[in-house]
């Protein structure tokens, strides 16, 4: 048998050893570059503090990754209440949004600017709706855009909202309907179809006793136990390749170089340090497409606080604009084992950065006395009680997809895929923003064609469901799920952009609307009075009779009116949808001949091959 | 008559309400309305100004001929006028949508 290679011992690599050993593939290695396993879903100890880099809650719908998680990790895995709001001028809001709370929680004044703000977008929309701002405007109106969307997207991604494809609001918000969210706070939430149950991870979710870096760590053990070596602090500088095959990877750990041979290499390393590491080396293009990839940086500035509860919540997301900090993770709130001293708290105060950048160069001091006076600006922390704090820096946390993404990848995956011995897994791997489960998947995937269980595309992963908060029970069981990023704004079909202009009215259907309005409307007018007690000789509303032999103003009459209102209602509405048809037609029609006539006089018409 | 398959495609499409635009149509129409009628009534003047109008205290409480009626007969034409022109859309889309699906 061929020795297998895996670079990375994150969630991806150490699982691609798990299964290939369940798989009964004792002969793989991994190599780690880092002193620590789980790579962005490690946990990091300070002074005996445990820390993540983000928050990881455990959940997902691939059913094959929560049993390795079980397997790993067994009782281990605890359950865990869930509480995230928005933070926004010192009021809290709830996450995910709730109307009724949002309007609430901004006071009377800025609710009405609100309210405002929503009807002239509804009345006014952006017709060439192609931004995330203008999507998110459309829907929920400009002030709540400043509010709730505008500073956060702008401190995670680095990017104006005015430069987001509206595509990726679409996917991320589109549950966020405030229709629905009302009815939702006002008749509960419901099943939507029958059988189908949706499970909320709201409330809740896994999340190992010690930290996601325990689920890593017992791996890396256990594995250890079974004959399969993770190499820390152990880096791949180079791989050895004889055209389209690897041959080994020449690795650098503190005694210095030395060459692994190997029959599979699995890499989750990042593919601009992947192409890097070729030897001989790639072409110049594919070279200078794996340059051009571009990550989003991280760093956590973790405080101690000398106070047992802070707040309730796991982490908060900051929204408020004078303030760099994008949101707080308080770890107690995790799991209590996390913070050693139980008189005390730990918070992670996440920056979204850049390498190189400012805060990225800011000394650990800086930035700890930084973390302290914003939380302290923002009164949620008193910064008198900082008692200690360290910087964690997380390099390419996450993968960019700008206007070039694709056709980048794209260069990169022509001249890697015909590599036939090599697989590409993880987040940094695949340059995508998988969640953890859906890194593993790649991973489990690529063990699978390494022994031999069948033919997996590791790419198609990812593509055909959305993330969500919430899972729909007959799905759960194998589905996965994409987290998308801000990308391109693309130009819309113009079949469907006819399809819009030249839809036609359902007629039964504008027939009931009216109907509905006209019945409601006739049985009001006439019930009124009748309560009241009002009913006169000679009231206009007699004179009815004249259209509708047998009405009278009367709660027989009421009922009366109601039914001739509904059937003239019925009638109306379909003469109107049908006459509206009709004309949208000939005009329709008329542009089609009017297009035909232009193009019968373009002398290049139908010369194109 | 159908030409092709994307012609076919484009007349299919059936037109969707937005309720919230028209809610704000019907509303902004039935709020112009009642301002409208009762202050024309009221820049007319003479003896027994807007008898007729005057009933609608009846189905509008606190409602009367006056420029305070005029007012507040425009804030119900604004709320009754939204809610009829919400639930006409409502109804259409929910019949629209239910017919689609057969």
């Amino acid at each position: 048998m061929e020795e297998v290679v895996i670079i990375g011992g994150g969630p991806a690599g150490l699982t691609a050893a798990w299964e290939l050993d369940k798989l009964g593939r004792q002969d793989a290695q991994v190599f780690e570059k880092d002193g620590i396993v789980g790579g962005i879903a490690r946990t990091d100890v300070y002074k005996d503090y445990r820390f993540d880099i983000g928050g990881h809650r455990f959940f997902t719908k691939v059913t094959i990754v929560e049993d390795i998680w079980n397997e790993i990790l067994g009782d281990e895995l605890l359950t865990r209440p869930r509480l995230s709001r928005i933070f926004y001028k010192s009021t809290f809001f709830d996450y995910p949004l709730k109307p009724l709370n949002a309007l609430g929680g901004l006071g009377l004044v800025e609710s009405a600017r609100v309210g405002f703000s929503f009807l002239y977008a509804q009345v006014f929309p952006i017709r060439d709706e192609r931004t995330f701002d203008q999507w998110v405007t459309n829907r929920f109106g400009r002030r709540l855009f400043e509010i709730f969307f505008e500073t956060y997207t702008e401190k995670v991604w680095g990017i104006p909202c005015s430069e987001i494809g509206a595509d990726w609001a679409a996917q991320r918000i589109k549950n966020l309907d405030l229709v629905q969210a009302v009815k939702a706070a006002v008749f509960g939430q419901r099943a939507k179809n029958k059988g189908e149950v949706i499970t909320t991870l709201i409330e809740q979710f896994q999340y190992p006793r010690l930290g996601p870096g325990q689920m890593w760590e017992s791996c890396r053990d256990q594995l250890a136990e079974k004959g399969i070596p993770t190499h820390m602090d152990t880096e791949v500088v180079r791989l050895e390749r004889d055209g389209t095959h690897i041959v080994a990877a020449i690795v650098h750990d503190a005694a210095g170089e030395r060459r692994v041979p190997g029959g599979h290499f699995i890499s989750s390393m990042p593919i601009r340090q992947l192409v890097g590491a070729m030897d001989p080396p790639a072409p110049p293009e594919v070279q200078a497409a794996a340059a051009s990839l571009k990550y989003r940086d991280f760093l956590t500035v973790v405080l101690i606080v000398k106070d047992p509860e802070l707040f309730p919540d796991n982490w908060i997301y900051i929204h408020s604009p004078e303030v760099r900090l994008g949101r707080i993770q308080n770890f107690k709130n995790w799991s209590p084992e996390m913070v050693p001293d139980p008189s005390t708290s730990a918070l992670g105060l996440e920056y979204f950065v850049n390498v190189g950048d400012d805060l990225w160069s800011m000394d650990d001091a800086d930035l700890v006395a930084l973390g302290t006076k914003e939380c302290d600006l923002l009164g949620l922390v008193d910064g008198s009680k900082v008692i200690d704090g360290c910087v964690v820096r997380m390099p390419k946390a996450y993968p960019v997809y700008d206007q070039d993404y694709q056709t980048t990848l794209d260069v990169l995956r022509g001249w890697l895929d015909p590599i036939d011995n090599l697989q590409l897994i993880g987040r940094n791997g695949q340059h995508r923003y998988n969640n953890q489960d859906h890194s593993m998947l790649t991973a489990v995937y690529a063990a699978r064609n390494i022994a031999a269980q069948g033919r997996y595309d590791l790419w198609s992963v990812n593509v055909e469901e959305e993330y969500h908060e919430e899972v729909r029970g007959s799905e759960a069981a194998g589905a996965t799920g994409d987290r998308m990023l801000p990308q391109r704004v693309e130009e819309p079909a113009a079949v469907a952009i006819l399809r819009r202009a030249y839809a036609r009215y359902d007629t039964v259907a504008l027939g009931a609307a009216v109907s509905v309005v006209g019945a409601l409307a006739l049985f009001v007018l006439t019930a009124v009075p009748v309560a009241r007690g009002v009913v006169v000789e000679g009231m206009i509303l007699s004179s009815l009779a004249a259209y509708l032999p047998g009405y009278s103003v009367s709660w027989a009459g009421a009922v009366f009116g109601a039914a001739a209102g509904a059937l003239g209602g019925f009638a109306f509405g379909w003469v109107l949808a049908t006459a509206i048809n009709a004309f949208v037609r000939w005009h329709g029609m008329a542009l089609l001949r009017r297009l035909e006539h232009l193009a019968a006089l373009d002398p290049d018409h139908g010369a194109s091959p | 008559m159908t030409r092709d398959p994307e012609l076919a495609l484009i007349h299919s499409a059936v037109a969707r309400l937005r309720a919230g635009v028209l809610a704000i149509v019907f509303g902004g129409v039935g709020a112009a309305g009642l301002f409208l009628a009762t202050a024309l009534l009221l820049l007319q003047g003479g003896e027994n100004v807007g008898q007729h109008l005057s009933r609608l205290a009846w189905y509008l409480p606190g409602y009367s001929v006056s420029w305070g009626g005029a007012l507040l007969g425009g804030g119900y034409g604004l709320l009754l006028g939204g809610a009829l022109g919400w639930i006409c859309a409502w109804t259409y889309n929910q019949v629209a949508l239910s017919r689609e699906g057969r």
